[in-house]
């Protein structure tokens, strides 16, 4: 246990160093011909702080499929006669996982960190129906909704590209209960200046695969 | 542009990639409703065939000498008190079941009306009533059982059945055939059941080696709380039922 704790505080603090680094970014460039060697040196311009508003849909994940997807063993045991008669002459149509949609907000105030928060929306669809006249008995569509709030480290920051790695904690709902969960993006890339596209590799409530489009701005009008 | 038209076409793949099946559709099967009612009636039916077993027993020892136990020996001992049998089957060599049958001395070709009880070890030995046979005067063979919600049951549900009883010895197949007819009875599962199931025989049900070999039903499934009906007719010939939906 502490050796795993140890090891997540390592890979906390080399993404807190990585984005230091990022922060403190001056570019060096030599120029050269067959003569003359001349250096030179350029700042990066003072950081303006911003805000990410972003909208994305994920695949599954483990925790989305325990959600979404109760299988058949759940559904059936234990039910009793009148039950069983209730559902009888009835089928259920293939469950269909329809998406995981998230919408995250984060302001930045550094280059390598930033922090907000994500509402996740996740569904899948299944019906009831009689076998004879195939018409709808019963929804059996499952839905889940989660609250994160979240904290992003970028380890690669351009203006016009991004690579970086985020963390969560969801709360989260099926509309039957409320349970403590997260989100991890292990991976994310960010393409575009005002409006981007982003794709990310993750673990959690936002899908295994995530990608969508953004939009940020300036939080400050820009010092010149 | 192009940036954003890659932009929307992994966002529309991803989705693609999401939207896939997690469980498959279910292959509805037909019938289910009717086959459920009938597999229930049925299991209720050969409770009660069970239980007219031990009278025909009985009625054999009486009439015939213990000419029936020596045939197809199924029981293991007969002992009687001042009217009263008490007749012990071995189901197995751990597991025995003990009945008591009062006749009042009578037979049932004398008119007698037999009360039939279950010995019930689980809480401690106590007697169970199941059942009462009435005798036909004059036959040896008929006789009319009744039994009301029996509180002792082996069983998870419980049958409620008014029926007139037939049987003949077959000493050929070693076997009892008997035949149930003016069948009305009502299974449940408790008194506290949130259904009912109501059943009358339309044609007689014939019982060989404990198996329904043919006969006709009427039965009306009642559900309690969501306030339906379903009815059906269940035809049997030769130990395969046919369900026909009765409106």
């Amino acid at each position: 246990m502490r050796k795993i704790r140890n090891l997540a505080m390592m890979l906390l603090a080399l993404f807190v160093a990585q984005g230091v680094v990022a922060q403190s970014r001056t570019s060096s460039v030599v120029v050269t011909d067959s003569m003359t060697i001349k250096t030179v040196v350029t700042r990066i311009p003072k950081f303006t702080p911003k805000h990410d508003i972003r909208v994305g849909v994920g695949t599954l994940s483990l925790p989305t499929i325990l959600m979404l997807d109760e299988g058949d063993y759940y559904e059936d045991v234990d039910r009793n006669f009148a039950d069983q008669m209730a559902n009888a002459d009835t089928y259920r149509t293939a469950r269909r996982f329809i998406g995981n949609y998230t919408l995250t907000y984060t302001y930045q105030d550094r280059r390598w960190l930033q922090y907000g928060g994500t509402v996740a929306f996740g569904a899948s669809t299944r019906k009831r129906k009689d076998i004879h006249t195939h018409k709808e008995i019963e929804n059996l569509d499952r839905y889940m909704l989660s609250v994160m709030p979240t904290v992003r480290f970028s380890w690669f920051y351009r203006e016009r590209v991004q690579l970086y790695s985020a963390v969560s904690v969801a709360l989260v709902t099926d509309f039957d209960g409320l349970y403590l969960w997260g989100d991890a993006t292990l991976f994310g890339c960010a393409f575009g200046r005002k409006f981007f596209g982003f794709a990310e590799f993750g673990v959690g409530m936002s899908g295994w695969c995530r990608a969508g489009i953004g939009y940020k701005f300036n939080a400050v009008k820009k010092q010149k | 542009m192009r940036r954003y038209f890659s932009i929307l076409m992994v966002a529309l793949a991803t989705t693609l990639l999401s939207a896939c099946e997690l469980e498959s559709a279910d292959i509805g099967p037909t019938s289910y409703a009717e086959r459920l009612l009938w597999n229930r009636v049925a299991d209720g039916l050969k409770v009660e065939h069970g239980y007219m077993q031990i009278v025909v027993d009985l009625n054999e020892i009486m009439i015939n000498n213990n000419a029936y136990m020596a045939t197809f020996g199924r029981l293991s001992s007969v002992s009687s008190e001042e009217g009263e049998y008490t007749l012990v089957y071995n189901i197995s060599s751990y597991h025995k079941e003990i009945y008591s049958i009062q006749t009042g001395g009578k037979r049932l070709d004398e008119g007698a009306e037999w009360s039939l009880y279950a010995w019930e070890d689980n809480i401690g030995f106590s007697k169970q009533y199941i059942g009462t046979a009435t005798g036909v005067e004059g036959q040896t063979n008929k006789f009319h059982f009744s039994s009301g919600n029996p509180t002792w049951s082996p069983y998870s549900f419980c049958v409620a059945q008014e029926s007139d009883v037939e049987y003949v010895l077959n000493e050929g197949t070693r076997s009892c055939d008997l035949t149930m007819t003016n069948i009305s009875g009502v299974s449940t599962d408790s008194a506290y059941s949130d259904y009912t199931i109501e059943y009358h025989s339309l044609q007689p049900i014939l019982f060989k080696r404990a198996q329904i070999i043919s006969g006709k039903m009427d039965i009306l499934y009642k559900d309690l709380v969501r306030k339906s009906e379903r009815a059906t007719i269940v035809e049997v010939k030769n130990q395969i039922a046919t369900y026909a939906e009765n409106k």
